[in-house]
């Protein structure tokens, strides 16, 4: 979706003002927050790509307003408005999730060690670039979850290196459905993102692009 | 997005979270003992002191440094950082010729078993909007000016990969040990926007 949170090249945000000796959470809540999202994660009733697209789907002007963790508490609210999770729990008789009890402290670290990796073995889709392919990256605006940010849509690259095959976000966070196929590191120009007067052309910026979102150039 | 400090009182986000947790605490979708533990994970477990010594392994061992430029997932494994945001791996030399910069312009990717949590900076609009666009004006705002011949190389973490940045040895560190080289390696320099510390920076 074309929202606030796909930022790549706007202007006018303001100075970086990074904070000397930051800690890693500002408050007690934040941790909260963090840890509440990560331990209902363990129930499965969503995958990672749905809970970035509950973020995206802040209303932009809160969005940009919004801190960090404040985002994340309003997309673990939506998460689990739409799910049965809380219902499912209340029911004495509930086959599904509530026989299986929640996150155990010794798990969390043997959780957070292994991660959950995106990477899949087969790929259900073509893979049709080579490293060296230029590639045009497609024109797309869809109203779901991308991971296409917008100021490379329609811009001309180079593959650099083949990836592997991963989950698709894209239809992942729609309806759960991994279509994992073969993402491509895809470099661009400074010139052919921002233009001929960009004040160093040939610097570059890649991102990890899937198949689908690209055709031959 | 602002950062959050300026609550004296209570916030909104403070009384919803505490709300919501004692509901998911009450259906048993959670225990309170776990999310202590998560949010200690993420105090100690991981941070930037772990990237630090997969840096200073790479300067002192060639055979480690090929590794971790070959397959880094597996390399820094090695030294026992793994898991979640950071199961898939790739390592970013910087060199005289080229200086490698890490962003999310779409949200906040970071490698996080090597890193930890990302800063509020790398979080928010103004950055995550001006390092594709403008990464040199990003670099001197950091206090960064590099020569115009070495070319900027953004990467935007828009897949599952995570990038770790292996910035430069400094010069006059031929006698330091692993340990004292780590110590030069800051988060920073692990995302690009700073070198690493020269010996006077850092008092060794």
């Amino acid at each position: 979706m074309n929202s606030a949170h796909d930022l790549g090249g706007s202007h006018g945000m303001g100075p970086i003002a990074p904070e000397p000796n930051e800690p890693f959470l500002h408050h007690a809540w934040e941790g909260r927050v963090l840890a509440c999202q990560i331990a209902m994660n363990a129930w499965g009733a969503w995958p990672l790509d749905r809970v970035r697209w509950f973020r995206e789907r802040v209303p932009g002007p809160r969005y940009l307003t919004s801190s960090y963790y404040e985002i994340w508490l309003e997309a673990l609210e939506g998460l689990l408005a739409e799910t049965d999770l809380m219902e499912d729990a209340q029911r004495p008789d509930a086959e599904s999730v509530h026989k299986v009890p929640a996150l155990a402290p010794e798990a969390v670290v043997p959780m957070m060690l292994k991660g959950r990796s995106a990477r899949r073995r087969e790929a259900e889709l073509a893979t049709r670039f080579a490293v060296g392919d230029t590639v045009r990256v497609r024109n797309l605006h869809p109203t779901g979850h991308t991971r296409l940010p917008r100021y490379v849509r329609g811009r001309i690259g180079t593959v650099e290196a083949v990836r592997g095959v991963f989950v698709f976000p894209d239809s992942n966070a729609a309806t759960g459905e991994e279509r994992p196929h073969t993402v491509y590191s895809v470099r661009f120009t400074a010139r052919d993102l921002w233009g001929p007067d960009a004040p160093h052309p040939e610097d570059t910026v890649n991102l990890d692009l899937w198949d689908t979102y690209l055709d031959p150039a | 997005m602002s950062d959050g400090h300026s609550h004296a009182m209570p916030s909104d986000a403070a009384l919803r979270i505490k709300a919501l947790e004692s509901t998911l605490v009450e259906k048993g979708l959670v225990d309170p003992a776990a999310l202590d533990a998560l949010v200690d994970y993420y105090s100690n477990d991981v941070g930037p002191r772990n990237g630090a010594r997969v840096v200073a392994r790479a300067w002192v061992d060639p055979e480690y440094r090929a590794w971790l430029f070959e397959d880094a997932t597996a390399a820094i494994a090695e030294l026992g950082y793994s898991g979640r945001q950071g199961e898939d791996m790739q390592a970013l030399a910087n060199t005289p010729e080229e200086h490698n910069l890490v962003v999310c312009t779409l949200c906040s990717c970071y490698p996080i078993p090597v890193l930890g949590l990302p800063p509020v900076w790398y979080k928010s609009a103004p950055y995550r909007s001006r390092a594709v666009i403008d990464p040199r004006g990003v670099l001197a705002e950091f206090g960064l000016v590099l020569p115009d011949a070495t070319r900027i190389r953004v990467w935007d973490s828009t897949a599952e990969l995570r990038y770790l940045v292996v910035p430069m040895r400094p010069e006059g560190t031929e006698s330091f040990t692993e340990e004292d080289l780590a110590a030069l390696v800051t988060r920073d320099a692990m995302i690009g926007t700073a070198e690493a510390l020269s010996p006077t920076e850092a008092e060794l």
